[in-house]
Formats: structure tokens, sequence, C-alpha cells
């Protein structure tokens, strides 16, 4: 009766109460039906502030939003896999470069792009699974060592395979435009179509009876087999929904770079998307986003470093996890939490006031 | 196979065929004997299963409930056998249980946690949840209904929202009953489900025991030190004493023999001494 993740980071916010209320509250307070109709409405208000961008933005600024929309997508597969299932799955970043070469390399053979993205997604899908049959039976550090070394592999295959991937020196992405759109443009609005519906579905399926299973298997491992609940099979779900989220946050991950080469996604790649998970928030719903946001930037502040940049990223997950158990998105949680007191104590005295005057 | 034909002693209100049966099983871990020739018939309505502390009583509900392989013996559930099925077959199969120390989801709600037992009565997949499907939706509000009416059931419909972990532990410990009862069990196992509660508490778990049993067939095997519970709801109580059933039938009768007394309640006399 093992408990996964029990021995590993994730254990530090397991008994956070605050954490990922987003699931619960949405649907068990009396108001739920208004508060879920005002947060559809401000996520259309900022999808059309989001698909405004590139009319106002200049070229950098589109890019480093575009990056962090694929980073989203990629941690919200990540997120998926470590924050709600407990599984400390490493060979992220290789799953996320089997989209993005992939991708380019079906484009090779005349697949148009769009065609690409479910294609990889179910290729790396199938491949995590491939990787979770073993992995699953392992918990923290033993299936954090055994994915990586697969990943790793992965990586290793892709320098290899010359005739195919280009080896070490890198592969050309042909670029998908849409009709009368520059490219830049496209890669935007394909980017953010794929995230919102991403988002929308992962979030969907979370908040309801699949979150609520992943989590049973995450907090009480074998235990869950007394609700019926086969841990090993939602484990193995759970990698192959992060594989092929993965892949599909690579191919669009390919089509901003338009070049890629196998060293992008090794340890400079990974430690970061922990970061993203990490720092947004492991299990919540809109971590990803958040993290990601903070990557970008950490990512552009560190480029210099060189092989330090990865010790760099490994201090920021240290310190977000021992200072920030929750991850940004609980600050938000704590805020809100805070206001709904204050409301609440305002309302009281309201009444107590009415009394008085009575 | 038991020292005393178990069918002459139970009452009639325990008779009819048992919901799961106990047929010479016998378990060791590592050369150490821990069930010894169990043979147990558990019928419908609540049966005890009491006994000092490391005589197998948990073992006994990890074997029914799959979660250990015994060495030899049979377990039938409904006059199958299970022996071999996994925990969450076995749990489909409609058997539920609790744990000494309960194991909640701690920020989700009572209800959501309360909505994990659920699983086998969805009838729609984990895709038409995706796509948002109306019978997706219908399952859902029907679950979450009969969620909260199971803590109405036990007296804690107050709070449904409210995070697990902020409930006290004797809270939190019927919370888990009422996750067991939502998978609408055919056989409940209770691990000490009054260890740890208070007098409100306890009276609240009977009632909610007994609301919930009085129109069902189900059987109910509780583990309970607690003696006067396991009189007040047990019309058949079994005795385990180093990984053998040494006396079962009506409590009455059972705990006031001779062999149990020694085995069971001298050895905490003469700890009280």
């Amino acid at each position: 009766m093992s408990e996964p993740g029990r021995a590993t980071a994730t254990t530090t916010h397991t008994e956070d109460p605050t954490m990922v209320t987003a699931g619960a509250e949405a649907v068990t307070e009396p108001s739920a039906h208004a508060v879920g109709r005002t947060k559809g409405l401000v996520a259309v208000v900022a999808l059309l502030l989001l698909f405004a961008a590139p009319f106002v933005l200049n070229s950098y600024l589109l890019f480093v939003l575009n990056l962090t929309l694929v980073y989203a997508v990629a941690t919200l597969g990540f997120n998926l896999l470590v924050g709600w299932s407990g599984q400390i799955g490493l060979a992220h970043a290789a799953l996320f470069a089997i989209g993005a070469y992939g991708s380019a390399i079906a484009m090779e053979q005349g697949v148009p792009f769009l065609v690409t993205i479910p294609l990889v997604g179910l290729a790396a899908g199938g491949l995590a699974v491939l990787i979770g049959f073993p992995a699953i039976r392992l918990t923290g550090f033993f299936l954090a060592i055994a994915t990586l070394a697969l990943g790793m592999a992965i990586v290793e295959l892709l320098k290899g395979a010359r005739a195919v991937t280009g080896g070490g020196g890198g592969l050309n992405v042909e670029v998908f435009t849409l009709p009368g759109i520059n490219g830049s443009a496209s890669t935007y609005f394909v980017t953010l179509a794929v995230a919102a519906v991403a988002f929308f579905l992962v979030r969907r399926s979370l908040i309801g009876r699949f979150g609520r299973t992943l989590q049973a298997v995450r907090h009480l491992g074998q235990l869950s087999g007394s609700l019926g609940v086969s841990a090993l099979r939602y484990r193995l779900i759970a990698f192959g929904l992060s594989g092929f989220i993965a892949a599909v946050a690579g191919s669009l991950y390919g089509q901003l770079q338009t070049f890629v080469f196998p060293a992008m996604f090794e340890m400079n790649l990974l430690v970061p998307m922990l970061v993203m998970v990490f720092v947004g928030g492991a299990g919540s719903h809109w971590g990803p986003l958040i993290g990601a946001a903070f990557a970008v930037v950490l990512i552009e502040l560190f480029q210099d470093l060189g092989d330090l940049q990865a010790i760099a990223y490994g201090v920021v997950l240290m310190v977000a996890i021992a200072v920030l158990p929750g991850g940004l998105v609980s600050l938000f949680a704590t805020f809100r939490d805070s206001r709904l007191v204050g409301r609440l104590l305002a309302r009281r005295t309201a009444s107590e006031r009415s009394e008085v005057r009575a | 196979m038991t020292p005393m034909d178990t069918s002459t002693a139970t009452p009639d209100s325990a008779a009819g065929h048992p919901v799961v049966e106990l047929d010479g099983i016998r378990m060791s871990f590592g050369g150490n004997v821990v069930l010894d020739d169990v043979t147990l018939p558990v019928r419908p309505g609540f049966t005890g299963l009491i006994g000092p502390n490391g005589a197998g009583k948990t073992t006994c509900l990890n074997v029914i409930s799959g979660y250990l392989r015994p060495d030899q013996g049979d377990v039938r559930l409904g006059g199958r056998s299970v022996v071999g099925g996994s925990a969450h077959q076995i749990a489909r199969l409609g058997v539920s249980r609790t744990f000494q120390t309960p194991r909640l989801i701690p920020h989700l709600s009572a209800t959501e946690n309360v909505l994990t037992g659920a699983g086998r009565h969805y009838r729609g997949g984990h895709l038409s949840e995706l796509f948002g499907l109306p019978a997706a939706r219908r399952d859902e509000r029907r679950l979450r209904g009969q969620a909260r009416d199971l803590l109405e059931t036990f007296g804690l419909g107050e709070h449904p929202g409210r995070a697990a972990s902020r409930f006290p532990i004797g809270s939190q410990k019927i919370i888990e009953v009422a996750r067991a009862l939502l998978n609408e069990p055919r056989l409940l196992l209770l691990d000490e489900p009054a260890a740890g509660l208070g007098a409100e508490d306890v009276d609240r778990l009977v009632t909610g025991l007994t609301d919930w049993a009085a129109d069902r067939d189900a059987a109910v095997l509780i583990i309970e030190h607690d003696l006067e519970l396991i009189t007040r709801l047990c019309p058949a109580v079994a005795v385990l004493h180093f990984g053998r059933i040494i006396q079962s039938g009506a409590p009455a009768d059972v705990l006031r023999d001779p062999v149990v007394v020694e085995a069971y309640l001298g050895a905490d006399f003469a700890a009280g001494d």
C-alpha cells in the first residue's frame, strides 16, 4: 500500500487545504451558477483580447506571448501527470520533442500541418503509455529516474537518426500559414486556438469525475482500489494524456522556432518545465498558464548563463516549492478567501446593525 | 471447520444466505501465521468481528477486499469465488470498505470525497464527460444528490462544500463511511469505525448505518473494540484470537463465554490491574 509522491516534493503541498480548491468550489457553493457564468464571461473576454494581440503587439512581444502559450499547453499535460496523478514522470521534454520533430518530418512527407497535430499527439501518447507500463509500478525517486533515462534515450535517438532528423545539426520546420495572414500571426492563431481548446477540455474533465479519480489515485495510492478504481490504469491514462498534450505543444513549438535541434529538449527545457508546474501550482487548473508566463520571463533572464542555466532553474524550483508549496495560483486563492472572509464579516456587521435598529 | 457450528448459534434475524463466506482461509507473512483456517459466513445485516489487537481482524478485511491473497482457502461473494481478483474488481462487485485512519482527499469537499465512491454507478464513460454530454451531466447530478443525501443521513449535511481536511477526525471517518455507501455495496467492511469518535459521532454513525441498512439486503462486517457499539448494532458476532475464530453467535452469549472472556476481556482486565 504505497503512496505515490509521498516521498517526493509533491508531499509538500498535498496537505495544504488552500491548494486545489477550484474544482470543488465551483460546483458545491450555492451561487455556483452565477460564479460559473462570470468565469465564462471572463474567459471569453480574455480570449478575444488574446486574439487581438497580433494587431497590437510588436513581433518580439508576439513571439514571447506565443511561446508562453506553447509552454502553457505543454505544462497542462505535465501538470496532469505530476500535479493530478502524482507521478513525477520526467520524459515530458522528450515527448515534447517527439511532437516538434514528428510534425516537421510528417510535413516534409506532405502531411498538412493541422493534420500532424493529432498525429504526433497519438504517437507520443502511445509512446508515453509504453514508458508508463514499467513506470506506473514505481513511485517517487525511482519513477523519476526511470522516466528521465527513457526521455534522455529518446533525445539521443533523435541525435542518432541523422537521416530523418538531421542529427545534432537540427531540422528546418516548414511554417504553416493561414490564407492571407503572415507566418508569425498564423502560428500564433493556431497556438491560441489549440491552447483554448486544450485548456477547456482538460479543465472540464479535471473538474469532474476524472479529476476526482486522479486525485484519489494520488492521495490513496493502491487503496483507491477500494473505490473500484484501478490505480495502475489511471496512472497509465495520465501518462498517455500527458504525452499526447506534450506532443501537441511540441508541434506548435516547432512552428514557432522554425528550426529544431536535439539540444533544445534536454535539461535546459525539462527543468523549466518542472518550474512551470510547481511555480504555477501543481494540481491546479490555471497554474500551467501562470507558471509558463513566469518561466518565459525566467528563460529570458537566464539566457546568458550557459551551462549554469539548469542549476539556476533548479534553485528557482527549490525555492518555489519551499516558499510557495501551492504555487502562484495559491496566492489568488488566498486573496479570494481573504476577500470572501472580508465580505462575510461585512455582511454580519450589516445584519447586526439591522438587528440593533429593529 | 470452526470450533463451534455457527449456523446453530446465529439468531433468526441474521439468517439467509451469506453475502460473503470465508472458507478455510490461511494467511501467513514470512512464516508468521496470521490467519489459521478461518471460516466465517457473513449474512445480511450487521456482523461484528472482535478480538484482541493483532488477532488478524484487519487481515481478514484485506483478504476479502482483495488486497491480500490467502495462502489457502476461498472467499465467496454471493457464492462466487473472488480469490485472485484485484481490489478494484472486488469493489466493483459491490464490496466497500473503510480504513482505520480515514483516507480522504484533503483539499476536496466532503461531497466530492463521497462522490469518489460512486465509480461503478456512472453510466457514461470519461469521454462523455469530456465532451459534456447530457448523460454525463445527469450522472453527475444524480450521484451528487445521493452523496449529499448520505451526508445528511449521517448528520453532516451542514457543510457539504467544506474541505475534508477541515473536518474533525471523527467526521472524516464518517465521510469515509458515506463514501463507501455511495458504492451501494452488498458487503460493507468497516475497520474500527468508532475509534477516535466522540459519543455524538458514534450516535451519528449508528443512526446513519441503521437507516441505510434498514431497507437493504446488504451485509455489514464491523471490526470494533467498542463492545457496546457491537452489542447495539450486531445480532451476530465472531471472535478472532491468534488467527482463529474461537467463538461466534449472538453477542450476549459470545461475550459471556469463558473462553472469550479469557482470550479477549481477560487480557484487558489483566492489563488493567
